[in-house]
């Protein structure tokens, strides 16, 4: 049942057990690394995520910046010839770090996913602008994008006031379950 | 003609950021003759964020706005390429019972929803119901809707299409054709599907994974030009536009290299994400990058609104950062004789364009 939650974080061992199997057809091709977009910038290629997990080296997985990094974009999944789901590993993953191990250079990446996922919880739908405005002010990048921001109010992209569903304050409960 | 009608799911961005797709969207299947059904209560279908967070959260939130539109009973359109993703996965896991890897379950959240208050529990459950465990073989009937184990009766079943094949439906496609108003010959497209519709639908190594054609069809069909690129399912970068912007214009840059090698004046998506990425981007990228020049990028179905002569489109390239408008003007705009569903009004002309924002 998808209710079915693990109430604590797997350990070491039954985490890559977990995901070995579905690394298991794995030989080092490659694929997945030539044609990660994002490949260049990452500190340990997809296929060495693949090899980490292999030899059950969950651990140092949460110690790369790879982990973060990774757009779930789906290229290594579609070209790997053995059907591997690399971006649902990496998901897992990120699933199973703990709050207090991983790198400091991607943990603003890390809150960006859980403000977003907080915007939902808020009103069912995701306020851009707060979301924006909240993730450089805790990130402590307000000036990063400035121009960026200007351009788009400039043109009136963003919605100034959220659009919320209705009955979310109702339904929401039934959604996010407590853990 | 006959009467169409889809419901349709525009997500978070089409409201926001990308007001100007819904808008397109809206203006193009009015003029088609198309009724469209916002699915009332829709919430977002999690982005590109929530999978990240929490597999069962991301699965049910998409699978609330399903069951939605399982009740509207017509088959669902869906813009943005994200939400169509994510609603797709959804789908697969209801009917197919998709043995994902720990079986769609989250090992762990690290997203704590607050204290729950007293009384906010609602009866009727809207969590997935999974299949049993066995993984079962996808059953594919000849539209390649699955038959899979759904009981019908209990939950009508509908088809999602992204806007590019919504377009290439047959009974659509042929009233574009019947309503094209103007050929835009003139334009040298190339077509930026991005990275997750056509992974969505194509099993993994097919060739429609890796060169898809959808949109291809649509802007051959109004006269465009489309080059050929080796681009075309590349990866904007997504949400690192936001947390990493020196990622996304490296890649952004090596698009629009791209696109130019291929001959373009103007690049084609039909993703909200992608077009935030190259168009709001591309400023920046410009001026770091001084041998590109600026590169319009057009919604398709802005383009439909185009060739279909709607009044409207001003007010849609008054949203673009690179301003569309110079392109746009400097088309020569082959009026096609032959019958128009709606009488298209007359272009705007260059010098009349009211800069303030209504």
């Amino acid at each position: 049942m998808a209710s079915a939650h693990l109430d604590e974080l797997p350990a070491e061992a039954e985490l890559a057990a977990m995901l070995q199997p579905e690394v298991a057809g794995c030989y080092q091709c490659g694929k997945c690394s030539a044609g990660c977009p994002v490949g260049g910038v990452m500190d340990i290629l997809p296929q060495q995520v693949v090899q980490l997990v292999r030899v059950g080296k969950t651990e140092e997985l949460f110690r790369t910046e790879t982990l973060w990094l990774c757009l779930g974009c789906g290229t290594c999944r579609s070209r790997c010839p053995n059907g591997i789901d690399i971006g649902r590993v990496i998901d897992l993953l990120r699933q199973c770090q703990p709050a207090s191990v991983g790198r400091s250079t991607v943990k603003d990446i890390r809150r960006f996913h859980q403000l977003f996922v907080g915007e939902i919880w808020q009103r069912g739908r995701v306020y851009e602008l707060g979301l924006l405005v909240r993730y450089k002010m805790l990130t402590a990048k307000v000036w990063e994008d400035l121009p960026l921001a200007l351009r788009i109010m400039r043109r009136q992209k963003l919605r100034w006031l959220p659009s919320r569903v209705g009955t979310w304050r109702k339904i929401r409960g039934q959604i996010f379950r407590r853990r | 003609m006959s009467l169409l009608d889809f419901a349709y799911y525009p997500g978070c961005s089409l409201e926001g950021l990308s007001r100007e797709y819904d808008a397109s969207f809206r203006a193009v299947c009015q003029a088609l003759g198309i009724g469209l059904k916002e699915l009332a209560g829709w919430n977002c279908c999690g982005g590109s964020s929530a999978h990240a967070v929490d597999t069962t959260l991301a699965l049910t939130l998409a699978s609330r706005n399903l069951d939605l539109a399982g009740k509207e009973g017509k088959d669902l359109v869906i813009p943005c390429a994200a939400c169509y993703h994510n609603l797709r996965q959804a789908e697969r896991e209801k009917t197919e019972g998709k043995t994902n890897l720990a079986g769609g379950r989250s090992p762990g959240c690290s997203f704590r929803a607050p204290r729950q208050e007293v009384g906010e529990e609602l009866p009727g459950p809207v969590v997935l119901k999974r299949a049993s465990g066995v993984p079962q073989m996808r059953k594919t009937g000849e539209d390649g809707a699955s038959s899979a184990d759904v009981p019908r009766g209990k939950r009508p079943t509908v088809r999602l299409f992204h806007v590019n094949d919504f377009l290439v439906l047959p009974s659509v496609y042929e009233r574009v054709k019947q309503s094209v108003h103007r050929q835009l010959s003139g334009l040298r497209a190339v077509t930026y599907y991005g990275c997750l519709v056509p992974r969505s639908d194509a099993p993994p190594g097919a060739v429609a994974a890796e060169n898809p054609t959808s949109m291809d069809q649509i802007l051959i069909l109004l006269g465009i030009t489309v080059r050929k690129w080796t681009s075309k399912v590349d990866c904007c970068g997504g949400s690192l536009g936001v947390t990493r912007p020196a990622v996304v214009r490296r890649l952004v840059a090596d698009l629009l290299i791209e696109a130019h090698k291929a001959g373009a004046n103007c690049m084609v998506t039909a993703c909200p994400m992608c077009f935030v990425n190259l168009d709001g981007r591309q400023p920046e990228v410009l001026a770091e990058n001084t041998h590109l020049r600026p590169l319009p990028v057009f919604y398709v179905t802005e383009l439909v609104g185009l060739a279909l002569g709607l009044h409207e489109v001003a007010s849609w390239w008054r949203r673009h950062c690179v301003d569309p408008r110079p392109l746009v003007d400097s088309l020569e705009l082959q009026l096609v004789a032959g019958p128009s569903l709606r009488p298209a009004r007359s272009m705007p002309e260059a010098g009349t364009f009211d800069p303030e924002p209504t």
